[in-house]
């Protein structure tokens, strides 16, 4: 498996982006924005079909048109009466049809729609490989600074304001990363399950940590497996790696919730 | 030196008028207690002070105007929310909370441990806050308010969901706070009894000041009925010792 290039490139490229995925999900998934996630994930179908529109860079497109649809949704749910659910209902379903009809304008060269929707292996290519190691390792440092802040932000808003945090701009980055980590993970998980790699790994987590920082560990663990895993099996049974490791996830799902069900009463 | 000095302060949401010009000023080391009907803009006031909405008006704190205030400054700022039940499924133990507000300073782990004891929750340090009654809980966040030695404390009705010994409890710890640390306190209650009893002032509030001062001056049948809209009795719960204050007793007037 390994003397394969394009199999390496995934497996690395898979291992960081569950690493990613499994740490801020934590934080999506504790500031109750699963959903979010899964708006910016559909939207960035509309960048990716606007790069090959107006030929660059689908990667970068998808990633601009992400964190673009993040601060919309954003602004109109703090401007507008709107539950922040009806917000994002209207934002998904139209990012999504923009990118359907992107796609049927573009001439030339069009890609497998497929490919973006459920991710392939053969699909990660040396740039991508690189871009997301850059992501990762901005992250990390992003991460160490501020996670006090992005910690108390997701606990308690109002306190963490209080206390003189610049909330707006802590959360400004926030969105800016988890719409490099939903792009850069659409690659192997594809648009339409790059959510559960988000929000899996933490939600399991969630119901067998003790604390805060075994929450972060277990997320990020199960975020690796299940992209390691899902990436091997998807090479030798040629099954979509995307549908592969949500599988895995949700097994990861299911033992989690069997641990909390016959370790402790409800946590 | 004021530590809160309070002028025409007016908040409006939209076209609703939430608070409509208070003025008050509270000296260091005082302890204020605001007491107001439902609706009556008590928490928006606190937020106010906080700088946490916009307002009309000036509010100082320090001497400083409190938009103006820098994230240094506002460590000294202890604040206790009114609402923490939401975050109980936060998978977070006491001890990890409290050290994600002390940031890193010399002697962590002593100060910690001091205010731990201070507050008789040092065997809960390992506890998820999901696994605490009320009133642990409300301990833990005063004790995550109080572990950067704020010079200043504000809660917003700390009481909610508390039992009547919680309570007690409660009040007691408060007073400790404000006689032996010297911490000056503002504090939202909806328990008019406790005023007199622990209050150096109390604030009247119904979106706008109905009376300011010493409770003992300020505290009337006319200024509660002005106040709840309805017909109040002050009772004297046994006769005022010669050394002490008196102990005030209110009951509605409907009872």
């Amino acid at each position: 498996m390994f003397s394969y290039p394009f199999m390496v490139r995934a497996i690395i490229a898979g291992i960081i982006t569950g690493a990613l995925a499994g740490f801020i999900g934590v934080f999506v998934v504790l500031r109750k924005m699963s959903f979010y996630a899964n708006a910016i994930a559909h939207a960035s179908l509309s960048g990716v079909a606007l790069g090959f529109f107006l030929s660059v860079d689908p990667f970068l497109s998808a990633m601009a048109v992400g964190f673009l649809v993040s601060l919309g949704i954003g602004y109109l749910f703090h401007k507008t009466s709107l539950f922040m659910d009806t917000v994002i209902g209207i934002f998904l379903p139209v990012s999504m049809a923009i990118g359907i009809i992107l796609f049927g304008l573009t001439r030339g060269y069009k890609p497998e729609l497929i490919t973006y929707l459920f991710g392939s292996i053969l699909s990660v290519s040396l740039s991508n490989l690189l871009l997301s190691s850059v992501v990762g390792i901005v992250f990390l440092i992003f991460a160490i600074i501020v996670f006090k802040d992005m910690t108390m932000i997701s606990f308690d808003e109002e306190c963490a304001k209080a206390r003189g945090i610049n909330v707006t701009l802590i959360d400004t980055f926030f969105l800016i990363f988890l719409s490099l980590i939903v792009v850069i993970g659409t690659k192997t998980v594809g648009i339409v399950l790059i959510s559960a790699l988000i929000v899996i790994p933490a939600a399991s987590a969630r119901l067998i940590s003790r604390s805060f920082k075994e929450m972060i560990i277990y997320s990020v663990v199960f975020g690796v497996i299940s992209s390691f895993f899902g990436l091997t099996i998807s090479y030798y049974t040629n099954l979509p790696s995307g549908a592969t490791i949500v599988i895995i996830l949700s097994l990861i799902f299911v033992f989690s919730l069997l641990r909390q069900r016959f370790s402790y009463e409800k946590i | 030196m004021k530590i809160v000095d309070v002028k025409g302060v007016s908040v409006e949401f939209g076209r609703r008028k939430i608070l409509d010009n208070i003025n008050f000023q509270l000296d260091r080391g005082e302890f204020l207690i605001i007491i107001g009907p439902n609706g009556a803009g008590k928490s928006t006031l606190l937020k106010a002070i906080l700088g946490l909405i916009p307002f009309k008006g000036e509010i100082h704190i320090f001497g400083k105007d409190i938009r103006k205030l820098s994230r240094k400054e506002r460590e000294r700022i202890g604040y206790v929310p009114q609402k923490f039940l939401h975050e109980r499924e936060f998978p977070i133990t006491v001890e990890e909370l409290i050290n994600l507000s002390i940031g890193k300073v010399e002697r962590r782990e002593e100060i910690v441990n001091n205010f731990l004891s201070l507050l008789g929750i040092e065997d809960l340090r390992k506890k998820l806050i999901g696994e605490l009654s009320g009133g642990q809980l409300q301990r833990v966040f005063i004790t995550r308010a109080l572990v950067r030695s704020p010079e200043i404390l504000i809660m917003d009705e700390p009481l909610s969901g508390i039992d009547i010994s919680g309570e007690k409890t409660f009040y007691e710890l408060v007073n400790f706070l404000h006689r032996e640390l010297k911490i000056s306190i503002i504090l939202v209650s909806h328990d008019v009894t406790v005023v007199d009893r622990f209050a150096d002032k109390v604030l009247c509030l119904n979106k706008r000041m109905v009376c300011f001062g010493k409770p003992r001056e300020v505290l009337s049948e006319k200024s509660l009925e002005s106040l709840y809209g309805k017909e109040m009795g002050i009772y004297k719960h046994k006769p005022c010792p010669e050394d002490g204050p008196c102990k005030l007793f209110v009951e509605d007037g409907d009872v």
